[in-house]
């Protein structure tokens, strides 16, 4: 190191007068702001409502507990029960969820166990007849009902019928679900990474934003993004979403490309037959031919997946479908974009991700 | 900017000041959550420029600010913050280019005609270019004028990192500005 390398460093050692003309030529960029004015957090000013509301809830369902008891609805929608067997053979439970034992036919009212509504850790459900709250391990069966859930503080899922869905756990730095089967609507306002979803062929991260996702009763899964990202991930490839793409994941084979959903038909084909077979000779040809420009998306989460040589081909049509001169300036080198240089493919992205959502 | 008062770190080892912040503003001190924001404003600023419009990141910063100061709570660990911040930064400049879909894009220097900022421009479009790494650690330090020590405590990168940043980063600019290093005898 010399002696402009400390300076450059931390300020000491020889002067360098170009790097000095450069930051003097650029501090007046430099951040001048005030702190923001902040708003009431909800972390103290909800406590005494939260107090409030559970007792409220608890008079009221004593209430409920003295009247003479229903007969048990034929379906029980929402029950919380004990992890049932998976319907997947590679769906293991974990051993560490607790599951809470299942209530004596007739000796709970539906929709009320007591304890639980005081339960910090329960999320609060709606939509259901007979459940109000899931808790850690417990599991949520819309039947034909279509459910609200509050995913703790950040946000809320809505459950479409027919899905089956558990809490696996709830703490301030995750929220862990697993959807076995069904539909959910996820909207989430948080930092990244809070909302993690298990699904049998992937694990969808929330990297802040709403989002469909399906799983049918093979286990594949389909997401569809609205807002933010969503980051898909699996041991053998994990693929980047952004608003307005779709990804597919069949089971055992991981994440395929992502795509827009004004995709051109020939790409979302020719994709599918890159990602989950068959493949023919001109799949990645027909590709990289019906891409569009806002297609880059699908052709730089496709190099994973692809040889060496076909990264060099792919890296060739992003450039070519680069609109402007600066812009092309500003893409990485090829090298480390074949090399899958996970700084290359971020700068990749997010060079052409200014053109993803322009009109065009 | 503001002279922020910075409250007395109590019962703290010399330079976990910023965790003692972090847990008084979790409970909702708002003086320690004003002397993280003095603390760390220009780490966010600087990852903001690298990918937004220069107008825009004056506003982001505050965007930034105001989510974590909402989702603090739920923060792991204290010692996380830095780091925790930086991924927010970087996400809502995603975001922030991804809502400006439907506006016409202003060049960045409309309405402003002085030579020293056009100047300044000009080579923050140059820094731009430069991979994520570099442009980030290079704008903290020459755009805000954070030291390498400082640069690397409040993002979580290692000392060497942060070294290895600046000084391949630096290499990568004077050769794109055609600046060439002088070599003293």
């Amino acid at each position: 190191m010399t002696g402009q390398d400390d300076w450059l460093w931390d300020g000491s050692g020889e002067p360098d007068d170009e790097l000095a003309e450069i930051a003097n030529a650029l501090r007046p960029l430099a951040y001048d702001g005030d702190p923001p004015a902040l708003p009431a957090r909800g972390g103290h000013g909800w406590w005494p409502g939260l107090l409030l509301a559970a007792a409220v809830l608890l008079v009221v369902s004593a209430a409920w507990w003295m009247q003479p008891a229903p007969e048990a609805p034929a379906v029980v929608a929402a029950e919380p029960v004990p992890a049932p067997a998976p319907l997947v053979a590679a769906q293991p439970e974990s051993p560490k969820m607790p599951t809470q034992p299942a209530p004596a036919p007739g000796s709970m009212r539906p929709g009320w166990d007591g304890p639980r509504v005081t339960q910090l850790d329960a999320w609060e459900v709606e939509g259901t007849p007979n459940c109000n709250s899931i808790g850690e391990g417990n599991w949520l069966e819309t039947g034909e009902t279509t459910a609200t859930v509050a995913i703790a503080d950040i946000g809320q899922m809505r459950v479409e019928p027919g899905t089956k869905v558990r809490l696996v756990h709830s703490t301030p730095d995750e929220h862990r679900l697993e959807l076995l089967r069904g539909r959910i609507s996820a909207s989430v306002d948080a930092p990244p990474r809070l909302l993690v979803l298990q699904t049998p062929s992937v694990t969808a991260v929330d990297l802040g934003c709403a989002y469909n996702l399906a799983v049918d009763d093979a286990g594949n899964t389909d997401i569809h993004v609205l807002s933010g990202y969503v980051a898909l991930e699996d041991p053998r490839r994990s693929v980047w979403v952004p608003a307005d793409a779709l990804a597919h994941t069949r089971l055992d084979q991981g994440p395929g490309t992502p795509y827009f959903d004004d995709a051109p038909p020939d790409l979302r084909q020719a994709l599918s037959e890159l990602d989950f077979g068959p493949r023919q000779a001109d799949s990645l040809d027909r590709a990289m031919g019906s891409a569009r420009l806002r297609d880059t998306l699908s052709l730089i989460e496709l190099l994973p997946a692809l040889s060496r040589a076909e990264r060099g081909l792919v890296y060739d049509k992003v450039v070519e479908l680069t609109p402007h001169k600066t812009a092309r300036k500003r893409l990485p080198r090829r090298k480390p974009v074949i090399d899958l240089d996970g700084g290359a493919i971020e700068n990749l992205r997010d060079v052409q991700g200014r053109y993803w959502y322009r009109e065009n | 900017m503001a002279v922020v008062p910075l409250p007395e770190p109590v019962a703290a080892e010399p330079g976990d000041e910023v965790g003692v912040w972090v847990a008084a503003a979790r409970q909702g001190d708002t003086q320690a959550f004003a002397a993280l924001h003095a603390h760390y404003c220009r780490v966010v600023h600087a990852i903001l420029l690298a990918r937004v419009p220069r107008q825009d990141a004056d506003d982001l910063v505050q965007d930034v600010f105001l989510k974590a100061w909402q989702h603090l709570p739920g923060l792991a660990s204290d010692g996380a913050f830095g780091g925790w911040l930086c991924r927010i930064a970087r996400n809502r400049a995603t975001d922030h280019l991804r809502t400006r879909r439907t506006l016409v894009e202003l060049p960045e220097d409309m309405g402003h005609h002085d030579a020293p900022v056009a100047e300044a421009k000009q080579i923050l479009a140059v820094i731009r270019g430069l991979p994520d790494a570099y442009r980030e650690t290079l704008l903290m330090r020459l755009v805000e004028g954070m030291t390498g020590p400082e640069i690397a405590e409040r993002t979580g990168m290692t000392p060497g990192s942060v070294r290895v940043n600046l000084h391949r980063g630096m290499a990568q600019l004077r050769e794109r500005l055609g600046v060439h290093k002088k070599e003293r005898p």
